[in-house]
């Protein structure tokens, strides 16, 4: 089967043991590689009602066809497991060389289930699989732990996805970090491998994946390096290519697409142009950056290394923040300080934190504290104010190393943190106890179906008309009416890039539908725009059978009333608006054939899309 | 009459300015100020569906008639990282 390796690795750390079960083809059609086949493996081996932090739950490592192939922007790779934050679905995915690694060792996923009574990590090297003892690396940062798995198994070149002692202390904001900097951040995934003893998962392969037609991949390849470089969005390629994504901090502080003072603020008014400016690409690179830093076969390579020698935080070579993090330790808690900035985006690289939550939550606390919730007392003596760099880092510090209580609960997330001391639900921004990333429904509204009603709620990678409507100023975007087709078709197509291992930020290429361009020269398939639709939706229909079997009905998911503007600001460019959320909602509900109050997709939809005969019968339609 | 523009973001890249005053005719719109701007910067590319045009803090839209000194930034957005 060309773009696959047609083997997943089930590993089983209660028994110590592991097998290698065969990919076919028509699985493989059907949910096409990443989170589409992580639900589909999920949803068929995991029972309902399991313990996220017990050993029933699995946590998958998979790729996507493209991935590892050769193909252009296609390094990524997805963790899924069930998350200890939601108690549904999860998925969170990151970019580096670890995905690719997997498929040449002879994989396109792994799975690991049960748990280990002592540390362990596993060891995949072209083929051959190991179950190794990691008692010595728990406690170890992520870079300590990279350096003590290349010298004892004697491999520069291995890859690894590992957890810091965040997730070892089951912190439930806890990320998988794999080639220093890069994050699958969201949703608990680290402290599902901590409750695992999992440090890591590591890989070196030689082999390759088999390509349906490698000279027409080349010219493809070269197509897209040629639009990146003369096509008619090269001056975008060009800046994103040297700043990535910071280059728009400013842009987003200032416009209202970055939600400031924990979605209270105005950024013009609170922060101001000039510190969004600050931290962004141009004025941290022209301090810190020693080199740039490209994922896998990306000619983009949005990526730079900094070295912080100086000032008050140094911390040497450091992975540049990308733009969630420079907005969540940014105008989200109203910090000015770009040390700071690279402190925290440190602690939370090296301890294993996901930057999105843990800003969010810092920034719950801040609030807490302004407001009489939390005392200097429940802080340990942190004089926790709105940009107060020092008590920032530190109480980032604690968060990371839960060395103290304070430390301990802010580890729990900001939902977690709300429940643990029964106060400050008033300031959480959060869907189904997931913080929101940094991209306001109140300016793309529809960021607002998306992350209350996405399977994996909260974020701003999955699909719907989110982007687009960030992206335009026309004031048309906030009518909701006509909205359920067009975010259907944006939702499926999403499923399929994501599922692919394509990066978001293929966008930037300036190259359109490149996921059917790189497709059939890798696979030989060619789908079309009927099969890819359904395949889409059926990935979705599938993560979103996974929390319909474990209980969950769409009032489980509701949005924070700042995040859509309920009620709306009075000043800056978000005044007077109000989301018309529900309407958005509605309109999906009615577009996909899903009950308003059940959640459950109709009979007929899902016969419709082939393939889901075990949802149907598991969720009884 | 006399305005401020203000390159953000991205668009300070792409224009190699940050920040300049004009002179334009009473009664220009965004869109005449859009026209003019791309003619001044080739690299700049101000897409009608993608560029924001914010004027004294207010996001506006391309109709609006500019007044005596009205700042405006402009700037894309871009989702992700």
């Amino acid at each position: 089967m060309n773009g696959y390796c047609g083997k997943m690795l089930f590993v089983d750390l209660t028994k110590g043991s592991h097998e290698v079960l065969a990919l076919t083809e028509e699985t493989a059609k059907q949910y096409i590689g990443g989170y589409g086949i992580g639900a589909k493996v999920l949803f068929e081996k995991m029972k309902p009602g399991s313990d996220a932090l017990g050993p029933d739950n699995i946590v998958g490592f998979t790729t996507g066809p493209l991935t590892g192939t050769g193909a252009l922007l296609s390094g990524r790779y997805t963790i899924v497991c069930k998350s200890p934050v939601t108690g549904g679905w999860n998925d969170a995915n990151s970019g580096g060389y670890f995905g690719p690694e997997l498929k040449k060792a002879g994989f396109d996923a792994v799975f690991v289930q049960g748990a280990s009574e002592t540390p362990v990590y596993v060891w995949i090297n072209d083929g051959e699989v190991e179950i190794k003892d990691a008692a010595h690396l728990w406690g170890k940062d992520i870079l300590e732990t990279e350096a003590a798995l290349k010298g004892e198994l004697e491999e520069n070149r291995l890859r690894a996805a590992m957890i810091g002692p965040a997730g070892e202390k089951l912190s439930l904001i806890a990320a998988v970090i794999n080639d220093g900097h890069r994050a699958a951040g969201r949703g608990g995934c680290g402290a599902v491998m901590g409750s695992k003893k999992l440090k890591a998962v590591v890989v070196r392969g030689t082999g390759n994946v088999p390509v349906a037609d490698p000279e027409k991949l080349k010219a493809v390849n070269q197509d897209i390096l040629d639009t990146i470089k003369t096509g008619p969005a090269a001056e975008i390629a060009g800046a994103f290519s040297t700043f990535g994504t910071t280059i728009f901090t400013a842009a987003s502080a200032i416009s209202g697409d970055s939600p400031v003072k924990n979605w209270e603020g105005i950024g013009l008014v609170d922060y101001g142009e000039e510190t969004g400016k600050n931290f962004e690409g141009p004025v941290m690179d022209a301090k810190y950056r020693v080199k740039k830093y490209a994922c896998a076969n990306c000619p983009l390579g949005c990526g730079a290394i900094y070295d912080v020698n100086d000032g008050k935080w140094p911390v040497g070579e450091t992975g540049r923040p990308e733009y969630e993090t420079s907005a969540a330790f940014g105008c989200l808690m109203l910090n000015d300080n770009i040390e700071a900035l690279l402190k925290c985006n440190h602690i939370c690289n090296i301890y294993g934190l996901d930057t999105i939550s843990a800003g969010a939550t810092v920034t719950w606390a801040i609030e807490c504290y302004e407001n009489g919730i939390l005392s200097k007392g429940d802080t340990g003596g942190i004089e926790l104010t709105w940009g107060n760099a020092e008590a920032i880092v530190q109480a980032t510090q604690e968060m990371a190393d839960q060395s103290t209580e304070f430390g301990k609960l802010l580890a729990l997330g900001s939902a977690g943190a709300t429940e643990k001391i029964g106060k400050g639900t008033e300031y959480l921004v959060t869907v189904k106890g997931i913080e929101l990333p940094m991209h306001d429904p109140r300016l793309g509204p529809g960021f607002a179906r998306t992350y209350a009603i996405d399977p994996t709620p909260a974020r701003h990678v999955k699909g719907g008309l989110g982007i687009q409507h960030m992206q335009t100023p026309d004031p048309s975007k906030y009518n909701a009416e006509g909205s359920g087709e067009p975010d259907l078709r944006a939702t499926a197509a999403q499923e399929i890039i994501n599922t692919t291992g394509l990066c978001l930020f293929k966008d930037f290429t300036g190259v359109q539908n490149i996921a059917w361009k790189l497709m059939p020269p890798v696979t030989g398939w060619d789908f079309g725009e009927e099969e890819e639709m359904n395949a889409g939706l059926r990935i979705y229909n599938m993560r979103h059978a996974f929390n319909l079997r474990e209980g969950m009905k769409p009032a489980d998911f509701q949005l924070p009333k700042r995040s859509v503007g309920e009620p709306p600001q009075t000043e800056g460019p978000l005044q007077g608006v109000t989301v018309d959320h529900k309407g958005f909602i509605r309109n999906f509900f009615k577009a996909i054939e899903w009950d308003e109050t059940t959640g459950k997709p109709s009979r007929s939809s899902l016969e419709k899309l082939g393939g889901m005969e075990d949802v149907i019968k598991s969720l009884d339609l | 009459m006399r305005i401020t523009i203000q390159f953000s973001s991205l668009f300070r890249i792409l224009a190699g300015v940050e920040r300049e005053v004009l002179d334009v005719a009473e009664g220009t719109t965004i869109d005449r100020l859009s026209s003019i701007l791309v003619q001044k910067y080739q690299n700049l590319s101000l897409e009608s569906g993608k560029t924001y045009f914010m004027i004294n803090g207010q996001i506006s839209t391309r109709k609006q008639v500019l007044a005596e000194g009205d700042q405006v930034r402009i700037f894309q957005l871009l989702a992700g990282g």
